[in-house]
């Protein structure tokens, strides 16, 4: 009979990673619902983000609030070229064509991180310090809470965007209904630009606070990217809330399963209550797939 | 209509016609040139092995050219990524068989690889030396691997833990071959030495966290945990077990423990952590009277001048096997059948990987006491003496 | 498409044209390493002609396809090793595929689109822990070897250029049978469901039996590919099973072209000859991979078969307006 500690900790371990599924969820469902293609180079840019940060926080001694920006900003940067040289609305791309050229450039990442950063895994520091905090008998790592409070403080800045600016509305119409936006007056184009700007800044901010945990390899990106969009799915493809309650669906799922049923099988296991939450509920946790 | 059908006819094979041109015809072997293929996962989820190899292979074979070849003829080396692929493996040796024509293939190395590509390789009678201790080169063969088997670095591990008294034993071992293996090796051979085997938990190769499967072991309360696996998870299960606060001493699989070991473990390595290894990562604490002192040093300096950074002994093993194979052609020429005897006759090769020495009944290159028991302290590959 | 005559003639004149370039392409590369090449390339077709079928003709998305490989592989593997000849080895293993498909088709099929994929992969995943963790029955990670090579009735596909002929003999029937498919009434249903479920119901089209059956059948060319995989290589291990394979098959049915079963084979070849021909570019061929992907997807949306279609159709087009004034005909 496992008792309280271990599964409370084998819980927060759960939730940790299930924190980074979530933030790469976001960006898989800020892109589907507006350009309704996946992502699948989101991986790509949690990549960018730890790797970069690691180079020059580690590497040339910069500042890791510096580092960590620069990150993000080249991030978004690589996000912008890919999605104008190639995604952009008016191309009319099918979803099946987008998939290919965004997973294209997932194979142009990887292979340009290989080469730049090496075919080793890289470590970065966690931001607090290694020691764990302890709760009970219950070790966090520090680390831990950073990308818990990064999810809570994207998530409330997503709301706050969603429900206060006109950007934000503008991104909710189009996800609604493209025409109908048109109708509007609002911009397809920016609003297509934008959600993808942003989503590879949720997911360079997610490759930097997991970094420290996990260590970076130029070929995590395709895995990371599945896993983001297992839990947009969960979820429901296209919605925020389910987004992050898919990430953690998905992280918990895991340990518990690993923990306490079977090691050898936790990933059979994961996929099996995955399935069966799909049969049950086919539109994920909070339905709200668009079209 | 008879027309466009022909047309059309003409441009499909037209199309095909073309491409026959563009691909790459045989060259023709003369006997005035030494060809060595190399098949390894140089990308892909195992070019922590096959990256440092092919790169040690090609500075064995850079040097030996600079001093003038053999018999003042080049060498040439052909090298081909398996991205860890049983297909491509068999393609691309098939391709180094009959169209690159090479007179002796290093690698592959992922043992489902291997083991896709021997019964070709044996059936063309085309020498092979591969980079991995799991598969069991058979006498007699063509096949041949320089590192000792896989049962001698569990015993060399299994007798240190039992010289520190542990008696029971927990493993977390990766769900590939290599964990697999390494974990039926551990619970085949404990009871030898006096130890029971307690929780056994599994990961996969890509997980990026080990708590959960911790907890367990910890549960279990082991006299000492044996991690088995390759590359950085098992840096990442170290992590866990730090940060569990776990006591006992942690045991690694000796391919687990890469060059790179100590930036991922700097400040959150396990107290005690040791590990079977090879000379080469312990090359600081070697007698200066260890024949393989000198050879280690020097491939290191080589390899870290060029590449700018460090290796480990996947890179020592391609070097080492480079060098072999160059050897047996400077004898014998480029025959393979002649170049598999004339590697049978190989004693005592001081590499940088072991002392080497094969026989016709023999196809390994080292034995148990190729093995060390090393120590990570104070962020250093240390000699348990 | 303007009336059925036509494809229909279309459709003879490519699977000449296939046959006569598999026969010239023995001829030309006899004794090279590529024929070894090109089986693969005849099994992979095989398989990915099923995914062409299912995405094609009823927009499905198998994102686990590589599991039926090889519980195809495995079946046929460990069946020879009881004594079955391969044949019947063989046969069975197809059989089991396309059951597997079934019963968890029934499920699944209710589910649509990004979800359905999902569970696709959720149970390619599954699929592929169960091939690793089951050592009892599948040896687990260290996999099945000594696997002995296709037999029928006393012949034995002993060498490569056997199982050149074996795989593309097979592939050139499974080209055939999905071609037919495509152009019989269950076909057309398909189309129908593929475009627009709902009229395609309205229309008394039993849309739940027709996706499972597509299905099904995709499940029995994978596992069918799968058997013959086997025989081939003689060494078969779960890592080929996996998640990766099953996209690389995905990818290829897409890059092939889905608007066609001709389609595979040109994804099959991609799938082949990428590697090989980006070798020389070392490292820098992962960035290779992905700047094709990019091209073929950006100005070739229905893959490298719609690039071949859109020639014949613009080469139509010239011979019908020979000059300016005439109005043309307007072309399928």
């Amino acid at each position: 009979m496992p008792d309280l500690t271990q599964f409370a900790q084998v819980v927060a371990a759960g939730l940790t990673s299930g924190s980074i599924y979530a933030l790469v969820a976001l960006g898989f469902s800020l892109v589907f619902a507006v350009g309704g293609f996946l992502n699948l180079a989101q991986g790509e840019f949690v990549i960018i983000g730890g790797l970069i940060t690691i180079a020059l926080f580690e590497g040339l001694g910069v500042p890791l609030p510096l580092a960590a920006a620069a990150a993000v900003v080249v991030a978004v940067v690589l996000g912008v070229v890919l999605q104008q040289l190639t995604l952009s609305p008016e191309r009319q791309l099918s979803p099946d064509a987008a998939l290919i050229v965004t997973l294209g450039a997932a194979f142009v990442a990887r292979g340009g991180a290989m080469i730049m950063f090496g075919k080793d895994p890289q470590a970065l520091s966690s931001f607090s310090g290694e020691r764990p905090l302890h709760v009970g008998n219950v070790a966090i790592a520090t680390q831990s809470l950073w990308i818990a409070g990064t999810l809570a403080v994207a998530s409330a800045a997503l709301w706050l965007f969603f429900k206060k600016t006109y950007a934000g509305k503008a991104m909710m119409a189009c996800a609604q209904s493209p025409t109908g936006a048109r109708l509007v007056g609002i911009n397809l184009r920016h609003i297509a630009l934008l959600s993808f700007a942003t989503s590879a800044g949720l997911g360079a901010l997610a490759g930097i606070v997991v970094a420290p945990l996990t260590f970076v390899s130029y070929d995590d990106g395709l895995a990371i990217a599945i896993k983001g969009f297992i839990a947009a799915v969960i979820g429901g493809l296209g919605s925020f809330p389910g987004a992050v309650a898919g990430g953690l669906f998905l992280g918990l799922a895991e340990n518990l399963g690993a923990a306490f049923i079977s090691s050898q099988y936790k990933d059979a296991l994961a996929f099996l209550g995955l399935l069966l939450l799909l049969l049950f509920r086919p539109g994920g946790l909070f339905g709200a797939a668009r079209r | 209509m008879r027309t466009i059908l022909s047309s059309k006819i003409a441009a499909v094979l037209a199309a095909a016609a073309t491409a026959v041109v563009a691909v790459p015809t045989a060259e023709a072997q003369t006997a005035d040139s030494y060809k060595i293929g190399l098949v390894a996962s140089i990308t892909g989820p195992g070019s922590f092995l096959g990256d440092p190899f092919s790169k040690s292979a090609q500075l064995a074979v850079d040097r030996a050219n600079a001093a003038g070849g053999i018999n003042g003829k080049k060498i040439e080396l052909v090298i081909y990524d398996t991205e860890a692929s049983a297909d491509k493996s068999l393609v691309f040796v098939k391709r180094l068989i009959s169209d690159d024509k090479v007179s002796v293939i290093l690698g592959p190395d992922f043992s489902g690889t291997v083991r896709a590509v021997l019964p070709t390789t044996e059936a063309a009678g085309v020498p092979v030396l591969y980079n991995t201790p799991v598969i069991e080169p058979k006498a007699g063969s063509f096949h041949f691997t320089p590192w000792p088997s896989e049962e001698a670095s569990y015993r060399v591990a299994l007798t240190s833990l039992k010289a520190r008294g542990v008696k029971k034993v927990g493993i977390l071992a990766t769900t590939d071959l290599s964990g697999e293996s390494g974990m039926k090796q551990v619970q085949r051979l404990a009871g030898e030495y006096g130890i029971t085997v307690g929780t056994v938990e599994r990961m996969e190769m890509q997980d990026k966290d080990a708590t959960s499967q911790l907890t367990n072991i910890k549960a279990s309360s082991p006299d000492a945990v044996f991690f088995v696996g390759s590359g950085a998870t098992v840096a990442v299960a170290c992590k866990a077990y730090t940060r569990l606060d776990m006591k006992q001493p942690v045991i690694i699989s000796t391919g687990a423990v890469s060059a790179n070991f100590p930036t991922l473990l700097k400040g959150i390595a396990p107290a005690t952590l040791i590990f079977p290894t090879y000379k080469m990562l312990l090359v600081n604490d070697l007698p200066a009277s260890d024949p393989n002192r000198e050879p280690i040093l020097t491939f290191l300096k080589l390899f870290e001048d060029k590449y700018k950074r460090k290796t480990d002994f996947y890179g020592g093993a391609g070097w080492d096997l480079a060098n072999i194979a160059i050897d047996a052609m400077r004898k014998v020429g480029t025959d393979r059948t002649k170049i598999r005897d004339a590697i049978q006759q190989v004693k005592n090769y001081p590499g940088t990987m072991a002392v080497l020495t094969f026989a016709p009944d023999n196809h390994r290159g080292a034995g148990v006491d190729a093995q060390l028991m090393g120590q990570f302290k104070d962020d250093k590959f240390v000699l348990i003496k | 498409m303007s009336g059925a005559r036509k494809p229909e003639r279309i459709t003879h004149v490519l699977l000449a044209v296939f046959a006569a370039a598999i026969v010239i392409a023995f001829a030309v590369f006899k004794g090279h390493y590529l024929i070894s090449a090109f089986a693969l390339g005849g099994i992979y077709t095989i398989a990915i002609v099923g995914l062409v079928l299912l995405t094609g003709l009823s927009g499905q998305y198998s994102l686990g396809h590589a599991a039926f490989f090889g519980v195809g592989a495995y079946a046929s593997a460990l069946l020879v090793g009881a004594q079955w000849p391969p044949l019947a080895a063989c046969l069975a293993a197809t059989a089991l595929s396309t059951i597997l498909a079934v019963l968890i088709g029934i499920p699944l099929l209710r589910l649509r689109g990004y979800v359905l994929a999902v569970a696709t992969l959720a149970f390619g995943l599954i699929t592929f822990s169960l091939l690793n963790g089951w050592r009892s029955l599948t040896l687990g990670p260290s996999g099945m070897g000594n696997i002995p090579p296709f037999s029928i009735a006393g012949f034995t596909f002993a060498d490569d250029a056997a199982d050149y002929w074996l795989a593309w003999g097979a592939a050139f029937f499974c080209v055939w049978a999905g071609a037919n498919l495509w152009r019989s009434r269950m076909g057309q249903a398909m189309l129908a469901v593929k475009r627009d479920e709902q009229a395609a119901a309205a229309l008394a089209i039993n849309v739940a039996a027709t996706k499972l059956k597509i299905f099904a059948l995709s499940a029995a060319f994978a596992g069918f590919a799968g058997s013959i995989y086997a025989h081939h290589v003689h060494f078969i291990a779960p890592e080929r099973f996996g998640m990766i394979p099953s996209f690389e098959l995905l990818l290829a049915a897409l890059l092939g072209g889905i608007g066609t079963p001709f389609g595979a084979i040109l994804g099959a070849l991609l799938l082949i000859a990428l590697p090989d021909i980006v070798v020389s570019l070392r490292d820098y061929k992962v960035i290779a991979y992905g700047v094709v992907f990019i091209l073929v997807s950006l100005y070739f949306p229905h893959g490298l078969a719609g690039m071949i279609q859109d020639v014949f159709a613009w080469a139509r087009r010239a011979r019908r307006s020979p000059g300016p004034g005439t109005s043309a005909a307007p072309a399928s």
